[in-house]
């Protein structure tokens, strides 16, 4: 490497120097009357509007929150150590929003947009984009038409989601919520690799930063952090962040919906930006409902989940949509979708408690975990018969509407059969016939974590499960059996199992399954 | 201040009680009295405002300050404050209720900080300055050395506030410095 002379570090500084604007500006300041539990309350901002962001005399931004007869309360962005009473606060004139690019892929950002994975400042151009924004409205949607892939059997068969929908993932604690998320992210590596990437943005709301970090060693090694952004406020950080850590995530996944692109958001969990949305709405004196929660945290979810969206395909009435932030205007495309993936964590199974209410209502179907499923071994413990979708339908792919159309029905059935079977052993042939069915596809449906499959395997499967061609097969085998077929019809028919990401499965393909299916199982018979 | 709403309700009743009086000019006269004393002596804010200092006694300092001075009306409403028990909020009730008089008679009050003592004509400058606008009857300047903005000025009226002191324009750079915002964008 060359020396470097002074005179290029100074003519580089002058340069810069002469770049930076001093001008004075007229502002409006009030004073800190109080400070404490990262609320201060504020003398003065006559003018400040809800949501503004303002400053603080060591730089610590606020929002204002609570605009009252005589004083303005505000919920501190940082730590309210070195504010005193008597501190000047100024107003900035911007709303609060964090600053988005391309440069965000790969990395790990506070709820200000400022990376904490210590591999510097983000490269590329950044847009201004603002943390609250107004949904889109009617018509610049459409409606869900393209899947989203999870990859997990038992998802993409039966609850399936579509791009622009909101499901939520509903479960107690240690039943696999983000599990099911993170296999879903993992999953969009092979739409990344065909260069038509879903991104992917993680929203770790109050996690333990253990946790975070777990998640983000996962996604590296699995090679999903190319395409995925992690947004954390960990239980470490000031409430406020905690309960705006989504908003900041939605902001991000906007500019990618906005640009035309598909992009889908996790948010771990809302119930933990609740109460940290509680804590903030009780310190500013907020009256407490039901729950002590306060009265706007319905509208709190709603708002951040009606984000969510499938924009209209015409890049016209896309570039007319209400409320484009001044920077993206002019890159705004048609097509692109958001899709929410939010998780909340329930106490004891009790999903009639408020926030779980309300979240369900707002979202477009649920997948309920049960713990007793996943210490029974079925993992993902998906409890198929509440879960629903109630707009994925519409945009399975043709082979796995077909060919999972009974599958839910086959399942309802044998679990209600399971119980009745338990008191006698005498059955016919047919209820027999049922359980048999019933039981190896529970052992189908089961599936690793970080192992999804592809939507043409997810198929094969299913069509095995529901056209009882793995009854050969003993029950404890079946999954070993899944493993041996799919690695079969890979290398020996990979013309057939493309097929079936097709239109129609053919009955040359039925005919290729059903007897792959037969030989293998030769080998797991006793 | 504390609890504003709390200073501006006791401001509020001795300004409507002093205009229906027709003493208004008078109470003010004492407010400022009040405001200066206050403003000039540490001690007096402390005893006002200590928990272990009995009213009676707290009563009794103030008579012997102001019972010369002071108008009936003004006088009263001490000897009220400290009846209720509000006599430590006395700072701010003053201050309220200078604020309440100087917005209905359009008077701004204008604190011009500076690292150097200012000169008279300078500070005639900045009243004529804040008399262009024409909602201002009158300004009344209070000015402040500080030698920590090191140099230029800085000048608060009412919630507004110009701040040409070096030590913010170093802030400034600092900051653009920092965020490398200062590269112009193509």
């Amino acid at each position: 490497m060359a020396a470097v002379k002074p005179d290029e570090i100074s003519s580089i500084l002058r340069e810069q120097l002469a770049n930076v604007k001093t001008a004075t500006e007229l502002e409006e300041v009030g004073t800190v009357l109080q400070v404490g539990d990262g609320i201060a309350r504020v003398y003065g901002l006559t003018n400040v509007q809800y949501g503004e962001l303002v400053e603080f005399e060591n730089g610590v931004k606020a929002i204002a929150l609570n605009l009252e007869e005589d004083n303005v309360g505000v919920v501190l962005m940082g730590t309210s150590e070195e504010i005193k009473e008597g501190d000047t606060v100024r107003r900035t004139k911007v709303i609060a929003s964090i600053k988005v690019g391309e440069g965000v892929l790969g990395r790990v950002l506070n709820t200000l947009g400022e990376p904490i994975d210590g591999k510097g400042p983000i490269q590329g151009e950044l847009y201004e984009m603002p943390l609250e924004r107004k949904a889109p409205g009617v018509i610049y949607r459409q409606p869900v038409n393209e899947p989203l892939q999870t990859g997990i059997k038992a998802i993409d068969a039966m609850i399936p989601i579509g791009r622009g929908q909101r499901e939520l993932i509903i479960g107690d604690r240690q039943t696999g919520k983000t599990a099911v998320a993170i296999d879903t992210i993992i999953n969009q590596k092979e739409f990344y690799d065909k260069g038509e990437p879903v991104f992917c943005i993680y929203v770790a709301c109050g996690q333990k930063a253990s946790t975070v970090a777990q998640i983000a060693k996962v996604l590296e090694e699995n090679g999903a952090m190319a395409y995925t952004v992690i947004v954390t406020a960990s239980a470490a950080d000031p409430a406020p962040l905690i309960f705006y850590s989504p908003f900041a995530g939605a902001a991000i996944g906007e500019f990618f919906r906005d640009t035309g692109r598909p992009a889908l958001i996790v948010y771990d969990d809302l119930s933990k930006q609740a109460v940290a949305y509680r804590e903030v709405s009780l310190l500013l004196k907020r009256p407490p409902g039901r729950e002590a929660y306060p009265g706007d945290v319905f509208y709190l979810h709603s708002r951040l989940l009606e984000r969510a969206a499938k924009v209209n395909a015409n890049d016209d009435i896309a570039q007319a949509m209400n409320d484009i932030p001044e920077s993206i205007k002019g890159m705004i495309k048609g097509g692109g979708s958001l899709t929410a993936l939010p998780i909340i964590e329930t106490q004891g199974g009790d999903v009639s408690a408020y926030i779980p209410t309300n979240v369900i209502s707002i979202t477009d179907g649920q997948i309920f975990l049960e713990s007793n499923l996943f210490n029974a071994g079925v993992r993902p413990a998906i409890n198929v018969g509440i879960s629903v979708s109630r707009v994925g339908g519409n945009a399975q792919i043709k082979t796995m509407k077909k060919v999972s159309g009974t599958l839910k029905l086959d399942q309802a059935q044998y679990r209600e059969l399971e119980a009745f079977s338990k008191f006698g052993s005498d059955l016919d042939a047919a209820t027999k016939a049922v359980l048999d069915k019933g039981a190896r596809n529970v052992e189908m449906l089961k599936q690793a974590q970080f192992s999804p499959l592809s939507v043409e395997k997810q198929v094969a499967m299913v069509f095995l499960g529901t056209n009882n061609l793995m009854n050969a097969v003993p029950l404890g085998k079946v999954r070993a059996f899944e493993k041996e077929f799919l690695n079969q019809l890979e290398s020996r028919f990979e013309e057939t199992l493309t097929s079936l990401g097709g239109k129609k499965v053919t009955d040359e393909a039925k005919k290729t399954l059903a007897d792959l299916a037969e030989e293998v199982a030769l080998n797991y018979q006793k | 201040m504390l609890s504003p709403r709390l200073a501006s309700r006791y401001a509020k009743s001795i300004l409507s009680l002093a205009k229906e009086r027709g003493s208004l000019e008078e109470t003010v006269k004492d407010m400022r009295l009040l405001e200066e004393t206050l403003d000039g002596s540490k001690d007096l804010r402390l005893m006002l405002k200590s928990p272990i200092i009995p009213s009676d006694k707290k009563e009794k300092v103030m008579n012997m300050l102001f019972s010369t001075q002071l108008s009936d009306l003004t006088y009263k409403f001490i000897n009220l404050l400290v009846v209720k028990g509000r006599e430590k909020h006395l700072v701010e009730m003053v201050h309220s209720f200078m604020g309440l008089y100087n917005k209905a008679n359009h008077i701004v009050k204008a604190t011009l900080t500076t690292a150097i003592p200012v000169d008279k004509k300078t500070v005639e400058e900045v009243r004529t300055l804040l008399l262009t606008n024409k909602l201002t009857k009158s300004v009344e300047i209070l000015t402040k050395v500080d030698p920590t903005i090191v140099g230029g000025f800085v000048l608060k009226y009412g919630d507004m506030l110009l701040d040409n002191s070096v030590e913010r324009k170093l802030q400034l750079i600092k900051k653009q410095i920092q965020d490398k915002s200062y590269i112009s964008k193509f």
